[in-house]
């Protein structure tokens, strides 16, 4: 971990230094990294919420068999933009938002190396979610055949296809932009003296990451804009009629979707790494372990993909390997979290918001991988495939993990960011109405799995009933506590108890040595790196 | 401002139109630096990166339209 320190004034210069446009055009035309991280942030928040809708209309449905509540085209319709919008919309925009903020005052640089490109990489995101929500109200519908826009299933789609097609575009234009200014940042703008291995692991992940998106978004644009010319030019990429194949689509989708897993969890190590050492207070274990074990997740991302299709069939010595490559995983994953509890090991702990959110995403985030390593064995993935056991498993993953790291992110820097500090009391009871409502909300989707629940049905068997029903409530106690985070951040930022310069008694990197909050333009003056 | 170290930075050089200035540097106070300086590495970085995603982008669709 960077033991680097900033002894100037700040890092800026008050003789050239000029603050924010006034009005909406400071939000429009910004080209601050601040303001650009503030606006993912703000957006990302907008579409947990939105998303969330959509998981609460999903629950609803769910909470006794039967249709009570929408019909089976509007549900697929839910379950389809609920991960469309959780994904691309809250999860990565959330860690966009925090890599804008951090990445330039971690490393002791001005800004982000391309501010221009910054604007636009955000500007285009709110036109790709208008055009994706816009078509729930176009004739047929909504895309309805799952985030994963398996042909010929997806094809199907109504009028909205083309509109779907153009937002993945450019959503992934967006954040292929995005990790190309990361990128720049981290190896062009670091301070003198901020050596690759000084950087703090938040920077280190999101390198790693932003690495992962170039390789893979391009993938996935390619993926569909196939699927474009399938539909209306007359070619046969996965059209097995025309000589094409339909696996062919599984195998680049998943060679696009399962790094994209970790484009979502890396930056989330990286936040973890950041805020256990804090309040432990003790440096981090492990720091050159926790880099190549990061690298080394990334390394595999890429050649596991096929275990997301054990069930459609490949030679066996294709299962094998890819079984293997999977389970390989939990090796640089296991020295994440031996390195983390380590770190908590004899120190001297104290329990604020973000270290609670923190040791819960280390317990909850093993659990979801340890249920992954159960779907990896390719002979009981026959049993687990397309049942809720792997929404359980997929949900422990992303919202006690990447989530909860967001939300202990939040916690964390939000006193930096606003120059007050959060209320303590409601940030513990929006914690522990979470870690209650997510444990209620997707553990019983394991023996729902288990006992044989198809995904993706507005309708089940009657012996599923009681845990559905529970499932539920979770969902609606987890969906609800929500709005306390949305109460504290809004009163954050309108005011309460000054923040130190650097908040938290054990928190140390170049960010601390600034004011709270931070002045408009940082390090015009490049700072001191010990 | 040290103007070497944030020349890659265009907002601290040039002020926009919506912004206020208390005191606006000149425009050419990035043109000091050499050719070899930070906005130069910035600039050929990016420009790599792209062709790399251009790449993945055009080499997938050759690639499936070649083999099907």
């Amino acid at each position: 971990m960077s033991t680097a320190s900033h002894t100037t004034d700040h890092g800026h210069d008050h003789d050239h230094d000029h603050g924010p446009a006034r009005g909406l055009s400071r939000w429009i035309l910004t080209t601050n990294h601040k303001d650009i991280g503030t606006l993912y942030l703000l957006f990302s928040l907008a579409m947990f919420f939105v998303g969330g809708a959509m998981a609460l209309v999903i629950r609803a449905e769910l909470f006794e068999p039967g249709l009570q509540v929408v019909d089976p085209h509007f549900f697929n319709q839910m379950t389809t933009l609920h991960a469309l919008v959780m994904i691309f919309g809250a999860v990565m925009p959330a860690f966009v938002g925090l890599a804008n903020w951090l990445i330039p005052m971690m490393v002791g640089a001005p800004d982000m190396a391309l501010p221009r490109m910054n604007n636009w990489s955000f500007w285009i995101m709110p036109f790709a979610f208008t055009l994706l929500l816009s078509t729930l109200f176009m004739p047929g519908g909504g895309p309805a055949g799952g985030w994963t826009l398996y042909p010929p299933l997806v094809l199907q789609t109504g009028s909205a296809f083309p509109f779907v097609i153009l937002a993945v575009h450019m959503m992934g234009a967006s954040s292929i932009m995005g990790a190309i200014n990361i990128i720049a940042t981290i190896l062009n703008l670091r301070a003198p003296g901020m050596t690759l291995m000084k950087m703090p692991l938040f920077v280190w992940t999101w390198l790693i990451t932003a690495f992962l998106l170039i390789a893979v978004m391009p993938v996935l644009a390619g993926t569909v804009t196939m699927l474009l010319t399938d539909k209306f030019f007359g070619t046969s990429f996965f059209n097995a009629a025309g000589g094409g194949d339909p696996v062919m689509f599984q195998h680049i989708f998943w060679f696009f979707g399962h790094p994209e897993v970790y484009i979502m969890i890396l930056p989330a190590f990286g936040v973890i790494s950041q805020i256990i050492p804090t309040f432990a207070r003790k440096p981090l274990f492990g720091y050159a372990s926790m880099v190549y074990a990061t690298a080394s997740i990334a390394f595999l991302s890429f050649i596991v993909w096929a275990h997301h299709m054990f069930t459609v069939g490949m030679p066996l010595a294709g299962e094998l390997f890819f079984m293997y490559a999977t389970m390989l995983i939990a090796v640089p994953t296991g020295v994440k979290v031996f390195n983390w509890v380590s770190t908590m090991w004899r120190g001297a702990m104290t329990f604020e918001t973000p270290m609670l959110f923190a040791i819960a995403f280390v317990i909850l985030f093993t659990i979801g991988g340890f249920s992954g390593l159960m779907l990896a064995i390719a002979p009981a993935d026959f049993q687990y495939h397309d049942t809720y056991f792997v929404v359980a498993h997929f949900h422990y993953v992303l919202v006690p993990g990447a989530v909860f790291s967001i939300m202990a992110a939040a916690y964390y820097w939000l006193p930096k960011w606003t120059g007050h500090m959060y209320n303590e009391k409601l940030g513990k009871l929006h914690f522990w109405l979470s870690v209650i409502g997510v444990n209620v909300l997707f553990f019983p989707q394991h023996f729902l799995g288990l006992a044989g629940m198809p995904r993706r049905i507005p309708d089940y068997a009657l012996q599923f009933t009681e845990f559905n029903m529970v499932s539920t409530v979770g969902a609606f106690l987890f969906g609800f506590s929500q709005l306390f985070f949305l109460y504290n951040v809004i009163q954050t930022i309108r005011g309460g108890a000054k923040a130190t310069d650097q908040v938290w008694e054990g928190a140390e990197g170049l960010e601390w040595t600034l004011s709270s909050p931070p002045p408009y333009h940082t390090f015009t003056t490049a700072p001191e790196i010990k | 401002m040290d103007p070497e170290f944030a020349a890659t930075v265009p907002h601290l050089h040039h002020r926009a139109r919506n912004q206020v200035s208390v005191q606006a540097e000149p425009k050419n106070a990035a043109k000091s630096v050499g050719a070899n300086d930070r906005a130069a590495r910035v600039g050929r970085t990016a420009f790599a990166l792209a062709v790399l995603a251009a790449v993945f982008y055009a080499g997938f669709i050759l690639m499936m339209a070649v083999s099907s």
